[in-house]
């Protein structure tokens, strides 16, 4: 294939089809994973065991599921705080209704912490999107209503003997894949497939990008926030009975700050803080990293009063270290267009 | 339908646009020959703002196939009428209509829909997303399956893209493209979407002269297909160049329409400000004292260069110009906004610093602001605490503030100035426009400056307050100050000023006298057509 064919407009060269800018951030996280955990394995020869690694994915398969949807959010520039509490309140309610009636089916279940967190999500968007308040704010006070209603819940009955049924819902395999991490590869596939392979899902990205040029190439941004809201509020109500069934038990500090978590492995992602930009593959990348740090602690015998310092941490450098990646390709990208009309201007 | 209708596709398929009190246009006719229904034109649009008239029934014609310039002065009503055409503003009288057809439109999209696109100064872009979304956004080529076809958008960008001569490709990421490239973007979207009417407001204005050229040869290319293009543009040479016919607005009416073979430059500004002079205040003969401040050779990366200046105690000093003249940096750069890449400030002979508005309120000068709404004003707070402002010190002991002198200080500037309000307690927003503006002048007057610069003093402001406004500025200059008055009213400018002097582009274009200044020579120097005699003069 020719590589120089300065002539009139140019064909896309290939460097840009493959090293876009998600892309590029896509390759660094993927080697700060394979190199950390190289490094972690040196003293720590367990952590790359083929049981120790299937722990680490199990383990963030709740934590992809959510962060995928909040990775929609993030991308229209806005946020969702109340996912930890919608998912302690899902699981809570759905564990107080399995261990009363003992007999009802596990999809009734999974429905009826679906809806739950349907209803908690519209509280969200009606707030958001009808009267236009940020979403920080707004899903910072659900975030401490929901949790303030667990107790409440909770006192009324013991919440410790579930029924198998419930149980079964987070163990054995689908096709020989473990269930938790089937439903997280479901998630990944649709959520991908929407926000990369449809006009609706594309919007998302014009949103984030620039909200005015989306308003007037006609995008309703207002109906699209609303729905992401509900959509997200739903996914942390499953997230909240899969948590029910993964740990066998709904506490008032189930999920207890489980929307740093996801915000946490959107940002290590790469996605844009701002909005505009990131991928799907960006949140596995970042939930892997961040399981696989807290992994390590346990595995390094460090205590768990570390585990949020440390968190914190990768936050900070995830959230300056893609500040600076992207400003870096922005200029890479915007030197190597100058040369390119240098070069189509030196040959006509 | 009718056989020569050639706008059934747009009727039909936004019949909702089209209003129900529809009256066909009548034929216009000429000689033999029946010309085209313009592609959009309007009919006697008015549209006002608080009380202002904006635009006072104008009705324009653009036609397919026809590149047609749009000119006036600042506030001549060509953004006003730009924003009607595009559905941004829904017209208080008149009508718009697209091929003959009264539209209504309520929003940009609806514009779009009739085949409308505008392109601005500075394009409405997704930086973060490559140059085939930017362009197909919301009308992605999709499968049967509702999958997005990357293959064909991908193909028919790079189509696009090479029938308008891009320098780059479908995936190039929007965000490393120059203006121009992004100019660009917008003109290959409005191709795609089949616009029949583009409008470009200022296009040349970031680009370079290779660039002007290949934009204007495109332009040609896309009005020999057809499509109606409105060029908004103060450079007259583009316009002599590039255009065929020309509509000149000024304050709000439709002067004239006419074809541009045959028209001169000096035709067309004295069409932009032939305007009578009177009903407005003449202010008495200055006591020009010492040079207070000294500007010399001021720049600033990509705005200003080369700004050298003098204020003098007691003399008004008028700075013209049109949209992009940058006099605003200029004053800003003095107040102490906006780094400065060469050059020196003195003030009474001795070279300063400035580097904040702090600094500035040091030396004694005082700036008000262009837009009052946003810069000038705090407006939930109340009058009198909008006026203790830049001067907090003075109304405290001991870091509190003295609620008794906070408003014996604005109950002596509404007396002044004559602010009609009903309380000193009353939140600024309530007040009207002029109000407002005697508030931000009793604000920055409070300092006790030196040097006064005023930045649009009178825009937006009734006909009443504003001489009011012009006997209080004049005062100013009787008390000894040094003012510097930025006005886009040549009349103002000229009947305030005891020297003018203009900039186009961020240079100087002219000095004039109060005696030399009249409305053509100031106007030629905005436009930049006087350069050369003006450095004649000066050697």
């Amino acid at each position: 294939m020719p590589q120089q064919m300065p002539e009139g407009p140019r064909r896309s060269t290939l460097s840009e089809r493959l090293l876009t800018p998600t892309r590029t951030r896509e390759a660094y996280l993927a080697g700060i994973v394979v190199v950390a955990a190289l490094l972690i394995s040196i003293p720590y020869g367990t952590f790359l065991s083929a049981s120790n690694i299937s722990e680490i994915i199990v383990d963030s398969s709740i934590i992809i599921i959510v962060s995928a949807s909040q990775a929609m959010i993030v991308l229209t520039k806005q946020i969702d705080l109340s996912v930890g509490s919608v998912m302690g309140l899902s699981c809570m309610i759905v564990g107080v209704t399995a261990a009363n009636h003992p007999g009802v089916p596990a999809i009734v279940l999974v429905l009826e912490g679906a809806g739950l967190g349907a209803l908690f999500g519209l509280v969200n968007a009606s707030i958001i999107a009808g009267l236009q308040l940020p979403s920080m704010i707004v899903t910072l006070a659900t975030l401490e209503i929901y949790r303030g209603v667990v107790p409440a819940i909770a006192s009324s009955v013991f919440t410790y003997q579930l029924p198998n049924s419930v149980l079964a819902l987070a163990r054995g395999s689908i096709l020989g894949i473990p269930r938790l991490e089937f439903y997280a590869l479901v998630v990944v596939i649709l959520v991908g497939y929407f926000i990369s392979q449809t006009r609706t899902g594309r919007e998302l990205y014009a949103i984030g990008s620039n909200p005015d040029a989306a308003a007037l190439t006609g995008i309703p941004a207002r109906k699209r926030t609303f729905w992401l809201f509900i959509t997200s509020g739903t996914v942390a109500g499953i997230a909240g009975v899969l948590w029910l069934a993964f740990y066998g038990a709904a506490e008032t500090t189930s999920a207890l700050g489980f929307e740093f978590t996801t915000v946490t492995v959107v940002v290590i992602g790469g996605m844009n803080i701002w909005g505009g930009s990131g991928s799907i593959r960006g949140v596995i990348l970042g939930a892997l990293i961040l399981t696989g740090v807290t992994n390590a602690l346990v595995i390094a015998n460090v205590s768990v009063n570390w585990q949020q310092a440390v968190n914190g941490t990768i936050l900070l450098v995830a959230v300056s270290g893609n500040v600076m990646l992207t400003k870096r390709t922005a200029r890479r990208l915007m030197l190597a267009q100058r040369a390119r009309e240098k070069q189509i201007a030196a040959v006509s | 339908m009718a056989i020569n209708e050639p706008h059934t596709e747009t009727g039909n398929q936004h019949a909702h646009l089209v209003a129900d009190n529809f009256v066909p246009p009548e034929p216009v006719t000429s000689g033999k020959q029946i010309l085209a229904v313009p592609a959009l034109s309007t009919d006697k649009v008015s549209k006002s703002f608080g009380g202002i008239n904006a635009l006072m029934e104008v009705s324009v014609h653009f036609r397919s196939g026809e590149i047609h310039a749009l000119i006036g002065e600042n506030g001549a009503g060509k953004s006003t009428l730009t924003k009607i055409m595009t559905g941004v503003y829904e017209p208080d009288g008149g009508h718009v209509l697209v091929k003959g057809q009264v539209v209504n439109m309520r929003s940009p999209l609806d514009a779009q829909h009739l085949g409308i696109a505008a392109i601005y100064q500075d394009p409405l872009t997704f930086p973060d997303l490559n140059v085939a979304e930017n362009i197909f956004m919301t009308r992605h080529p999709i499968h049967s399956s509702h999958q997005i076809s990357w293959q064909s958008i991908y193909n028919q960008t790079d189509i696009l893209l090479r029938s308008i001569g891009a320098k780059f490709s479908a995936r190039t990421q929007v965000s490393a493209l120059n203006p121009a490239g992004r100019q660009l973007v917008e003109i290959a979207k409005a191709i795609s979407s089949n616009a029949t009417v583009l409008l470009m407001d200022e296009p040349t204005s970031s680009l370079s002269q290779g660039e002007v050229t290949d934009l204007f040869s495109l332009m040609r290319r896309l009005r020999d297909n057809g499509v109606a293009i409105v060029f908004i543009s103060h450079r007259l040479d583009e316009i002599m160049e590039v255009t065929e016919r020309v509509t000149v607005l000024r304050d709000g009416k439709l002067i004239e329409e006419a074809p541009i073979a045959g028209m001169t430059r000096d035709r067309l500004v004295q069409m932009m400000v032939g305007r009578p002079l009177s009903a407005l205040f003449t202010k008495a003969a200055a006591h020009v004292g010492d040079v207070v401040v000294s500007l010399n050779n001021l720049s600033q990366e990509g705005n200003f260069h080369n700004i050298t200046f003098d204020l003098r105690a007691g003399e008004i000093v008028g700075l013209g110009g049109l949209v992009g003249a940058k006099r605003t940096e200029v004053a800003q750069a003095l107040f102490g906004i906006g780094r400065l890449d060469g050059g020196t400030i003195t003030i009474d002979g001795k070279r300063v610093s400035i580097r904040s508005p702090g600094g500035a309120l040091r030396y004694g000068i005082a700036y008000l602001p262009e837009d009052r709404l946003v810069q000038g004003l705090v407006q939930p707070i109340s009058v009198a605490d909008n006026m203790s402002l830049p001067a907090l010190k003075s109304f405290s002991s001991h870091s509190w503030m003295s609620q008794r002198k906070v408003v014996n200080n604005a109950l002596t500037w509404v007396d002044r100035l004559h602010i009609r309000l009903a309380r000193v307690s009353q939140a600024a927003r309530e007040l009207s426009g002029g109000n407002q503006q005697k508030v931000v002048l009793a604000k920055w007057l409070g300092t006790r400056p030196r040097i006064v610069l005023l930045d649009e003093p009178t825009r937006g402001i009734d006909v009443g307050t504003k001489a009011e406004v012009h006997g209080l500025i004049a005062a100013l200059a009787e008390e000894g100050k040094a003012v510097l008055l930025i006005s886009s009213e040549l009349p103002e400018l000229l009947a305030m000023s005891d020297r003018i002097i203009v900039m186009r582009e961020g240079e100087i274009t002219g000095r004039f006298t109060r005696e030399e200044a009249t409305p053509e020579i100031v106007m030629r120097a905005a436009l930049g057509l006087a350069r050369e005699e003006q450095l004649e003069r000066a050697d």
